[in-house]
This record gives structure tokens, sequence and C-alpha cells, in this order.
């Protein structure tokens, strides 16, 4: 098997043996290429009760966060 | 022929400037001995330093001039240190959480919790951070207006530094431009010697936490109040993070993460500090502060810290709003990004990354531009986005407590026991300060409290 490096059009400037050291140095180093951590998604938590209960609390803060800058626009704009 | 090909992701511009910058701290470790070791600390250090300085913005010193001309030496210095000790245990986390993720606040967020938070998040942030821009341009127009430049030539001279720095094609290079200017935060600390000021009252003020001028009446709590919940902004939780991804820090760079953020929160507390001990001259003398702007609290200190210090608290002001534009606009650009999917690093040219740039360059230029519309509401701006930032801090912050406590993701680098007791301790005391500030900025008007 072979196994080639996929240029992107615009990184065609790019040496093909510039490319690879690259790809070998992040490897050494435990990092992703950019593009494969765009691709590559890290997934849904499992959300125990205790997390479930605090993200229903912040759904009702961030509606009372609404409200209060909605009023504070109001008396900007009155006062 | 006939063979079978297995395509590895393709290699971008990105990740070649990654690699030239992870070669070079490599090749540092490997030769060891302490001034390598400082080398490798000083090749690490970048966000740490730039959020905390960035949170000194234009707005940010204006406040610690004002809290020095109308409360002098005494209890608000002590507290500023306080909020950075804070600020340090909160921005850790950020640390942890992008170098061992190698994700962004804001891709963690849409990732883990869903579209509806992770575009929240980014929403929120886009507004709150859109708004502080307007400020920071502000500040440096206000700043500029000592030297006598018109309003125009200062708003759109500062765009264009802005814009050329955001452009240098390359993380290091940006990080050490932006690191460069935001040196003259430093500026601040000869104005606070330049006032001759009784050190010994200063020592007493660190020991005795006092004096209040005034005593603790119910606006000195409202002020300590939304100094609490603005002691970490949104933006500083998302910047700091997706500069440690940019950067490339891996888990083995953690301490010196780390060490990049004490390092920031001692320098930002210092010039905090030294800000309210420069102004508090004008206390001293009975100068009535309350309506000044940059300009005007420098034109105040010619008499006690002679035309250089009013020049350098000037200067000092100029820069901090620069600054904390650069940071500020890449924090919008970097959760833009990486909650549309679309490339988001410093490190891709232009053409690479025109999402990510245009959030970044039109964000800043039409912040630049609404301070220059004659009667644009920018007293009713200043007003709503300490109230934004200060009540978009708590689902931010409660986020990342969520997320550094999340072992599918942090594996060993989780928190542990004392962290956690620390961190959301912190985390609860800065989310009930700012929520309580905000209830009582509407509720105080409105008369909903008794006695108001």
């Amino acid at each position: 098997m072979t196994t080639q490096v996929r240029t992107l059009p615009m990184a065609s400037v790019l040496q093909p043996t510039e490319q690879a050291w690259a790809a070998q140095v992040l490897r050494e180093e435990h990092l992703e290429l950019s593009e494969a951590r765009r691709v590559r998604h890290v997934g849904r938590a499992k959300l125990s009760t205790t997390t479930r209960i605090i993200l229903w609390a912040l759904r009702v803060y961030v509606v009372l966060m609404m409200l209060i800058i909605g009023v504070q626009l109001w008396l900007g704009v009155h006062q | 022929m006939g063979q079978n090909v297995s395509l590895e992701p393709p290699v971008t511009t990105e990740d070649i400037h990654r690699a030239k910058d992870r070669v070079r701290i490599r090749d540092l470790r490997r030769k060891g001995g302490v001034p390598r070791r400082l080398m490798v600390l000083f090749m690490l250090v970048g966000p740490g330093i730039l959020v905390m300085l960035g949170e000194n913005d234009g707005p940010s010193q204006l406040s610690y001039a004002a809290t020095g001309a109308s409360f002098g030496i005494g209890f608000f210095l002590p507290f500023v240190l306080l909020t950075f000790a804070m600020a340090f245990i909160v921005q850790e986390l950020t640390v942890r959480l992008g170098a061992v993720t190698h994700r962004g606040h804001a891709e963690l967020i849409f990732e883990r919790f869903g579209p509806f938070w992770g575009w929240f998040a980014m929403v929120d942030l886009a507004i709150g951070n859109f708004l502080t821009l307007v400020t920071e341009f502000i500040a440096i127009r206000a700043g500029m207006s000592f030297f006598g430049v018109p309003a125009p030539i200062a708003v759109g001279g500062g765009f264009l530094l802005v814009v050329a720095v955001m452009l240098s094609r390359r993380y290091w290079t940006w990080e050490r431009l932006t690191l460069g200017l935001a040196v003259f935060n430093l500026l601040f600390v000869p104005v606070a010697f330049l006032v001759h000021p009784d050190l010994g009252q200063i020592a007493h003020a660190f020991v005795s936490w006092g004096p209040v001028p005034g005593g603790f009446t119910q606006q000195m709590m409202v002020l300590i109040m939304a100094d609490i919940g603005a002691t970490v902004t949104p933006w500083m939780l998302f910047f700091q993070q997706s500069a440690v991804m940019d950067k490339g820090l891996t888990p083995k760079d953690i301490p010196q993460g780390r060490m990049d953020t004490l390092i920031g929160a001692i320098l930002a507390a210092v010039i905090a500090c030294a800000t309210i001990i420069a102004t508090s001259a004008l206390f001293t003398h009975h100068i009535d502060a309350s309506t000044f702007q940059a300009a005007e609290f420098a034109q105040a200190l010619v008499p006690y810290a002679g035309q250089v210090g009013a020049t350098l608290f000037a200067l000092g002001i100029i820069e901090a709003g620069l600054v904390a534009t650069i940071t500020i606009s890449s924090s919008s650009a970097y959760a833009f990004g990486e909650v549309t999917g679309a490339a988001h690093s410093l490190n891709r040219p232009l053409k690479e990354a025109p999402g990510f740039y245009a959030v970044m360059i039109l964000g800043a230029g039409l912040a630049a531009a609404i301070v220059l519309i004659p009667g644009a509401p920018l007293t009713l701006i200043v007003l709503v986005v300490n109230v934004i930032a200060t009540l978009a801090m708590p689902p931010a912050l409660v986020f990342l407590i969520l997320l550094v406590n999340d072992h599918e993701i942090m594996g060993d680098y989780v928190n542990t026991r004392f962290t956690n007791i620390l961190a959301v301790a912190v985390v609860l005391f800065l989310c009930a300060a700012g929520m309580l500030w905000g209830f009582m900025t509407v509720a105080t008007p409105l008369h909903l409290l008794p006695g108001t």
C-alpha cells in the first residue's frame, strides 16, 4: 500500500518534501494536521443528570439575561 | 498501477508553520540547561500574557484611573490583586483545555453540548466583542486627542496598524508583534512613580485593605460587584484556548503555559495598581474626575506627574486600546471558524482563511467606523457592553468547568479535586457577583429594591 499526502489546490506551492516533513514533525509532536482536525469530531458528551440540570438552569439564565439586557437598553434609550 | 493508495489528510501552510515552530522548541528542549529552558519558556509564552494585558484594555485602564481618582490609595489596590488571582485560576483551565484537546473553546462547546450552545456561545461572544471593540476605538481616539490628533486620523491610523498586525500570515509573527505592543502597557508604571506616591500608604493599603473613603456605601458595593463580575470577560476564555491551539501547544507545554498565564496576571495586576496609584494624585488634591476621559486624565496629571508622565499615560491608553482590539478581534474570528468549520488560523494566509480574516478585520473596521459617526450612541454602547460582558460570563464559566472535568476529552489532565474546589469556588463567586450586579443595574432605576 502506498500512502500519499494529499494537497489542497491553494497549497500547491508547498513542496512535497516539505509537506511530508511537516506531517512527520506534527505526528511526532502528537499534533493533528489542521485538515484532519477539522473533519475529526470530538463527539457529543454523555450528559449526567447533574449536567442536564445545569444546562436547563443555564437556559433559564439566558432568558433572564436577555430580559435584563433588554431592560438596560430600554433604560439607556429613554434616560 | 493497481496499487492501493491510502490518502493522508492534506498538509496546509498552517501545518508547515506549526511544524517549524515545534521543531525550534523541540531542539531547544533536547539541548537542555537553564538558559535553554528559559529560551523554551520565552518561545512558549504569548497567549497568557496577551490575554491578561489585553484585559487591561482602554476602558479597564480608564476604570482604574477613575478608581484612583475617586478613592485614592486604599482598598482597591489589594482588591485588584485578588481579581487577577481569580483570573489566573480561571485562565489556567483554558491552557490545559487547549493543549490537551487541540480545540478552541467554541469548538468544544459546539461538539460536546450541541449546536444550540455552540451557536449561542459564538453569537453571544461576537456581539459582546463587537461592542467592546467600539469602546477600544473610543479609548484610542481619546488617547490620541491628548496629542491633538483629529479623530478620523486617530481611529483610522489605529485601525490600519491593527490590520497590519492581523495580516502577518504567521501566528508566531502576529504573537510577537502584539507582545511588542503589549509591553507598552507598562507605561503606566513610571507614571505611578512620577506622582511621588506615599510608599508607606501603599504598603498599608496592601496589608490593611484600607482606607475606604466614605465607607462601604451601596454605590461602592455596586462598583465592587461590577469589578468582580468583570474580572474575566468571555473573550478571554475563548481567545486563550484558541491561541494555545493555534500556537500548537501540547500537554508537555502545560507548565510553561501556566507560567505564561501567571506572568501575564502579575504584569497586569502591577499595571492596574500603578494606574490607580498614578491617578490617586487627583484624589489627594480633590480634583473631581467623575466625567474625565483619557485626555482629561492625562491633562489633569500634568501638575503632579509632569508633561512626561501625562504623555506616558496617554500613550498607555492608546496602546491598551490597540492590543485589546487585536486580541478581541482574534477571539471572534477563532470562534466563528470553530463553529462554522471554516479554516481558522493565523498561520494561514488571507486567501486560505477568508472567513476568519473577514470577521477579524471587518469587525474592527465597523467598530472604528461607528466611533466616527457624528451622534452615534457611544455612551449607550459603553453602558450596555459592561452589562453584556458581565452577564455573558456565567454561561462561559459553567461550560469551562464542565469541559475541564470531562474525562473523555481531558484524560489524565482532568481537574484534580483541589483544582476543582478552587476553580468552582472562584466561578461561583464571579457568577454570583456578576448576576447580582446585572440585576441591580436594572432594579435600581426601576425602584425594585427597598430604599431605591
